[in-house]
């Protein structure tokens, strides 16, 4: 049985079916991605000033990706437009720029940007001990400013103060993970060394007033943290705060969504070329609704990119 | 009924292929403009200060990026209005969600207010 209305439209519609149901499915993307964006909304209205973190994301690489999608998405409505002119070696060529550059936004994302969090550290302070890190929070300096108080103190954990077996023991550490590793052996945690960030290796340099452009690593400060002290300390990881708990939700999501669309491309790429022979319109028709698609992803992270990294 | 159209060898003529070419340009045009919005975007995170200020600044930005991908590329510009119809009522279910997190804002329910 032939499927009807894939190439001429419907006449009650006006539309050929893929093309309403695309549109149809990303109606009810747009209510996913809008409760997500609500509640981010809603978790920085409610975040106390200084809780919400500022400048811990990597603008230029927030940047680079957004231009990878902007030019995977021109990349495909040209794929469109030349099986719309039966040039199928063209289409190929666009469609498979497409999937690397989809690809390359995952391998940033997924390669760079995730492990980099994995491995960064942030240690909370109790307010009642801000006093004694005033060296490193500068909170009385941000006062004098106008600035938003600073209670957290970022970096690479360096080494790990313990006691294990009523033994006090200096550990190196790998990663920030190995705080919970420690803790699940039931080991007592003392303290935390931290190869602290500039800002908190000088925090009444004007320069770190605000959140810098180019992420300049940890500096070669290494601070002392007591466990005592600290409120929560953790890698950026969804636990460290709300920022990090949205902000791995929201663009874990979209980057399933760049996923699924590189299956549909990958799909089309390898086996599309039956369907072109026997129908070039219809195959041209599903590579614009997958387009269209695509267009919604991108149309996503153009609001992700300024919430995340700018805001 | 039978959705079988032009057959997949056939040549494309001299004005279809000038038509591509131009439509190529107008799309390459395009991804330059939002490049360039995007930089705009980053430049106001950097220039302002005043955060309501930055913020209407990089998200008019990010409105106006996104308006080029779903006029432009995503041809709703000249979309049936049928689709239209079912847009309006996602949009307003949409700012609905929002309504919703400032009406919680404007009269927060009595230690509700989550910190950190």
């Amino acid at each position: 049985m032939e499927i009807p209305y894939t190439v001429s439209s419907r006449p009650d519609t006006g539309l050929y079916n893929a093309k309403l149901g695309v549109w149809l499915f990303l109606a009810s993307e747009v209510m996913l991605f809008g409760g997500l964006f609500s509640a981010y909304v809603f978790l920085r209205l409610g975040a106390e000033d200084g809780y919400w973190p500022q400048g811990l994301l990597d603008v230029p690489v927030g940047t680079l990706n957004t231009i990878i999608l902007i030019a995977s998405s021109i990349t495909i409505v040209l794929g469109w437009a030349s099986l719309k002119m039966r040039q199928y070696a063209k289409y190929k060529l666009f469609l498979l720029s497409t999937i690397l550059l989809g690809l390359l936004f995952l391998v940033i994302k997924l390669g760079y940007e995730y492990p980099a969090k994995f491995s960064h550290f942030g240690a909370f302070i109790k307010k009642e001990s801000l006093a004694e890190y005033e060296a490193y929070l500068g909170n009385q300096y941000a006062k004098d400013k106008g600035l938003v108080p600073r209670y957290e103190i970022t970096g690479h954990l360096h080494e790990i103060e313990v006691i294990r077996d009523g033994k006090r023991e200096e550990i190196l550490a790998h990663s920030p993970s190995d705080i919970d590793r420690l803790r699940a052996q039931g080991v007592q945690i003392e303290a935390y060394k931290v190869a602290v960030d500039r800002r908190n290796a000088e925090p009444t340099n004007p320069a770190n007033d605000r959140p810098s452009f180019i992420y300049h690593g940890s500096t070669e400060k290494i601070v002392t943290i007591h466990a005592k002290d600290v409120e929560r300390a953790s890698a950026f990881v969804p636990k460290h705060s709300q920022f990090f708990a949205i902000y791995f939700a929201i663009t874990g999501l979209h980057g399933l969504h760049i996923v699924g669309g590189l299956l549909v491309f990958g799909y089309f790429f390898f086996f599309g070329h039956t369907l072109y022979r026997k129908n070039p319109e219809q195959m041209a028709n599903r590579i614009e609704v997958a387009g269209l698609y695509w267009h919604f992803v991108d149309l996503v992270w153009v609001f992700v990119f300024p919430v995340f990294y700018l805001l | 009924m039978s959705d079988i159209t032009a057959p997949a060898n056939e040549t494309p003529s001299a004005e279809n292929v000038e038509a591509f070419n131009r439509h190529l340009k107008g799309y390459v045009f395009i991804g330059g403009l939002q490049v360039l919005f995007t930089f705009v975007a980053v430049i106001f995170s950097f220039v302002f200060t005043e955060t309501a200020t930055k913020m209407s600044a990089v998200l008019l930005a990010a409105s106006i990026n996104a308006a080029i991908v779903a006029f432009i590329q995503m041809h709703l510009k000249g979309e049936k209005p049928f689709i239209w119809r079912f847009l309006y009522f996602t949009a307003i279910f949409f700012f609905f969600l929002f309504f919703l997190t400032l009406l919680h804002h404007g009269d927060p329910i009595a230690g509700s207010v989550i910190h950190y």
